[in-house]
């Protein structure tokens, strides 16, 4: 082989050289010819004339010969396309199936790609944003410290950065809807380089006076939605907590502020004390209401920034008591809503791993048919071996077609990532409660380049995958038999196609079986008993200068029901972790905690099972008794527990609890964490600051949280924060295993119907080439049922492996899944007999076309075929 | 390309190293041969056999060299390397393989 490709070097290092020498070849034939026939008796004339067609067409073969050598990519790439294109147009179904099988593939993944770019690549559309940091601060007491306004414009002097901004997050309702605001610094827009869509942006003269500048520019998104998106919008008012601010801007499209949470409008920081209701906000000593976003000065690295603010923090706080200083700085980088980080990747991987398998299993069906294709074409191929084309050069034509066929699969795949978008945004706004959906501010999703690029680079990837196996099995030299149009050993291909199906069917028996196991986890969820009765209850947000008139009112209001307040609310927030013990020297079991109210009880109608509820007086001293869940009384009793908590300066608080009641379990935290947890109530007062209010209504429907809301508007204007149902609470608990239901079903139907068609292609290309052998068999008497039972045999044999794997694996995720969320069940027979059930009857539903065609085989026809 | 030509592209590389197995010849020798030990019955465009050679060449199983032929005028000639003559043994098995096949067939 070395030889050969010194001797091609060596002519086309010497091409001119060569093609004489060639031509001297060719005359020294003629010459001798023309002497023999001279000699046998032909005139010159006649004999030269003879000889000359005897040869052929000279200038064909120097060609022939000049092509053996030549070595232009350019021009066969050209041919190698061109040839493509033609072989295309005779099969078109060929092209259409591919295009859509790996448009299937592609489809998920990009649809992922869009929400993953969305979030995390794309950058903020602000002035140099990669060089922006948001800056928080550790102490020992407190692991996130956000910045005072002195601090704040300490750090803006720092030589390492060129420019910083605050802000601090409000949400408040606003006009009987829930509205997300940003108070910032004067210098907000100016440093970012935000532009106005339309009026102007906010100035740093509008933060100049304390308590000054009633004015709020929104965002792009608010204008277009609740200001009617006209120039009238400049000049109305927002109502925030009473106050009315005028609207003297809007922000120009796509920019949604730098925290995670997008905002409706932005005001001065300098409103905030007025609004919140604490007039020394700002100018506290020891508070810290400015969240930090800087600029680093150009060549300055974060680590360097974050060494030199460190330093300024701990001049800065050294008078402090210890546990208040300075220990760590964290910047983290605010060029995209969401930093790239290896832990990020880390935990999106199992959602990788999934899409992965999906465009694997496309790409597996694509070189099925690829193969059944390079067979087919075994003879083209072998004469094409035989002429001189090197095994690369064929190899190359081949993958050059997979290659063109990964453009249009490309295009498919994003239009199908689009749908799929859409319809899960139709999902969320079918299955989210309208309280919930209002707040909720999703990324704009649109394909851009980065996404474009995304989807190209996977389909060309599996157009590598899905062509280069086949190129390589379909050209291994073997001439008689390529010309032949045999196909050389029988075994090993069959082997590989026959490992590719079974594991399309293991990943769609997987992704099935999971998706049942959602499904399940989805009704027990919804079934669940939580222990109380949400209908009826209402959760109120106060603000905390409003908060004993609006409770006085509510109580007035609402004789029958009650009001009552807890540290967190019920399956929307978590709670507090904490551990307890019988005794000092027993083992620490840990449990959840909350602190509630007296009439916590009467008004989520949570019954006693024995003992009773708190006193008021109780919840007002913060008195030392406890009522506790059923799950705890199995472990530590009905007497006395010790609880220890993590206290305000990182020790942790011991206090002694005498139980005074025991409730039933109930859903506190999560739904998906089950409700058997160990439960631990506390006694604390209704009054207390920040809590959220939990109020029985006689009508606690949207109409009805209109109603109350604008009762106590009217004596409380901009008192409540928040006022949302509890079932709403409940619905929205359900909410990511509704989703993750019908995604796992969207990618499983894809997986099933991609399992069918590779079931097909395999079945019957096998058919095709084993219809001599079925020809001879029927011919000796089977019976054409025989004949199908043999098909179906084969693609059972696949599809009990496949769906073994399949199932297996879906038990071990749904383990590791489970152990985190207790509602999630491993052993779910009806399930995984169902998901087996589907997988198998898509196989057979398959298999079924060739079987039939391999019974209705005619024996001779098939004998004598080539 | 005619289809004659086709047919015959792979059997005359086949032909063309088993000629030369004897011992190194020119092009014009060895359509000569081909002609006289078929006893006329292969009709070979003679225009085909350079090409093949070409190829036989570059894929290293045959070496060329310039050379006095027998009337003394410089002509190319091709020698079987121990690559060629490898395949040549591959390539006689498979085509007695090939003709046996048949001939079982054809058999009464």
């Amino acid at each position: 082989m070395l030889r050969g490709f010194l001797t091609r070097l060596r002519a086309r290092l010497f091409r001119g050289r060569h093609e004489a020498e060639l031509a001297e070849e060719l005359r020294y034939h003629l010459e001798r010819e023309i002497e023999r026939l001279v000699a046998a008796g032909r005139t010159p004339a006649a004999a030269r004339a003879e000889a000359l067609r005897g040869f052929g067409r000279i200038s064909e073969h120097q060609d022939d010969v000049r092509k053996a050598w030549r070595w232009s990519w350019v021009a066969e790439i050209g041919q190698d396309v061109r040839f493509a294109l033609r072989g295309f147009r005779r099969e078109p179904s060929l092209v259409a199936t591919v295009m859509l099988t790996i448009g299937l593939g592609v489809g998920p993944a990009a649809a992922a790609f869009t929400l993953f770019n969305a979030y995390v690549l794309r950058p903020m559309p602000v002035l140099e944003p990669a060089a922006l940091e948001a800056v928080e601060w550790s102490s020992r007491d407190r692991a996130s410290r956000n910045f005072s306004t002195r601090q704040y414009e300490e750090l803006t002097r720092l030589p390492v950065v060129a420019g910083a901004v605050g802000y601090r997050v409000f949400t408040t309702r606003s006009e009987g809807r829930q509205t997300a605001g940003e108070f910032v610094t004067g210098n907000y827009f100016t440093m970012l380089g935000v532009r106005p869509a339309l009026g102007r942006v906010l100035l740093p003269g509008d933060a100049e006076a304390a308590g000054g500048g009633q004015v709020a520019v929104v965002t792009h998104r608010y204008w277009r939605s609740r200001l009617g998106g006209d120039s009238a919008a400049i000049g109305k008012t927002l109502s925030i907590r009473g106050t009315r601010l005028a609207i003297v801007g809007v922000a120009a499209a796509g920019f949604d502020g730098l925290a995670g949470h997008a905002p409706d409008y932005w005001a001065p920081i300098t409103i905030a004390p007025v609004v919140e209701g604490t007039p020394d906000l700002l100018t506290r000593e020891g508070g810290e209401p400015l969240a930090v976003v800087a600029r680093l000065r150009r060549g300055v690295s974060p680590a360097e920034a974050t060494a030199a603010i460190e330093g300024w923090l701990r001049l800065s706080t050294a008078d402090r008591p210890l546990e208040e200083r300075v220990i760590g700085v964290t910047l983290t980088s605010k060029e995209t809503l969401n930093p790239l980080t290896f832990d990020l990747l880390l935990g999106l991987a199992p959602l990788i791993a999934m899409f992965a398998l999906v465009i694997l299993a496309a790409c597996a069906n694509v070189a099925s048919l690829m193969v059944a294709r390079g067979v087919a074409r075994q003879r083209e191929l072998g004469v094409r071996l035989a002429i001189g084309a090197g095994r690369g050069r064929v190899v190359r034509q081949l993958l050059t077609e997979s290659l063109l066929l990964a453009v249009p699969a490309a295009v498919v795949g994003i239009a199908a990532s689009r749908l799929m978008i859409a319809a899960v945004l139709r999902i969320m706004m079918v299955a989210i409660p309208d309280s919930y959906l209002a707040m909720l501010r999703l990324a704009p999703l649109a394909t851009d380049a980065r996404v474009t690029l995304f989807a190209a680079a996977v389909a060309i990837g599996s157009a590598v995958i899905f062509g280069l196996l086949p190129a390589l099995q379909a050209t291994r030299p073997d001439l008689v038999r390529a010309t032949r149009g045999e196909l050389g050993d029988d075994l090993r291909p069959s082997r590989v196609r026959r490992i590719l199906v079974a594991a399309q069917i293991g990943v769609a028996a997987l992704l099935l079986i999971a998706t049942g196991l959602l499904l399940r986890t989805n009704q027990r969820g919804k079934q669940l008993s939580l222990g109380f009765d949400p209908a009826g209850v209402m959760i109120v947000r106060v603000a905390d200068h409003a908060r004993e008139r609006v409770i006085q009112h509510l109580r007035e209001w609402s004789p029958a029901g009650g009001v009552a307040s807890t540290s967190m609310v019920p399956m929307m927030e978590g709670t507090w972790a904490v551990s307890v013990q019988r005794a000092r020297t027993d083992t620490l079991v840990p449990a959840w905690a909350l602190e509630v109210s007296a009439d916590f009880f009467t008004t989520l109608r949570i019954p006693l099972r024995s003992g009773r509820a708190f006193t008021e007086d109780e919840g007002n001293g913060l008195a030392p008794v406890a009522i506790v869940n059923e799950s705890m009384v199995r472990r530590m009793g009905d007497q006395t527990v010790i609880l220890t908590r993590p206290g305000p300066k990182q020790e942790p608080v011991t206090r002694t609890l005498r139980i005074v009641g025991v409730v039933p379990d109930i859903a506190t935290g999560w739904i998906g964490f089950g409700t058997a947890q160990p439960t631990i109530f506390l006694a604390g007062p209704l009054t207390e600051p920040r809590r959220g209010l939990l109020v029985r209504t006689a009508d606690a429907s949207p109409a009805g949280a209109r109603a109350l809301e604008e009762r106590l508007e009217a004596t409380d204007p901009g008192a409540i924060d928040a006022i949302f149902s509890l079932s709403d609470a409940f619905v929205v608990s359900t909410f990511p295993l509704v989703l993750g239901t019908w995604i796992g079903l969207l990618i499983g139907t894809i997986a099933l119907f991609l399992t069918l068609s590779g079931v097909y292609g395999v079945m019957a290309f096998t058919v095709a080439r084993r219809s001599r052998e079925i020809g001879v068999r029927i011919a000796l008497g089977a019976s054409a049922g025989r004949v199908m039972r043999l098909v179906l045999r084969e693609t059972m044999t696949l599809a009990g492996w496949g769906i073994a794997v399949g199932a297996l694996l879906a038990a071990a995720v749904a383990a590791v899944v489970a152990s985190g969320i207790p509602l999630v069940r491993v052993i779910e027979p009806l399930v995984y007999l169902g998901g087996a059930a589907v997988v198998l009857a898509g196989c057979l539903l398959g298999a079924a076309v060739p079987s039939r065609r391999a019974a209705r085989v005619q024996p001779l026809e098939a004998i004598r075929a080539d | 390309m005619t289809d004659k030509l086709d047919v015959l592209q792979g059997t005359l590389d086949l032909i063309l190293l088993k000629l030369l197995q004897a011992g190194p010849a020119n092009g014009w020798d060895l359509s000569l041969s081909i002609q006289t030990v078929s006893r006329g019955v292969l009709d070979v465009n003679y225009g085909s056999i350079y090409p093949a050679l070409r190829r036989l060449e570059a894929k290293g199983l045959v070496v060329g060299s310039w050379a006095a032929s027998d009337n003394n005028r410089r002509a190319r000639f091709y020698q079987l390397t121990p690559a060629g003559r490898k395949q040549l043994a591959r390539e006689k098995a498979d085509w007695s393989r090939f003709s046996d096949a048949i001939g079982l067939i054809l058999a009464e």
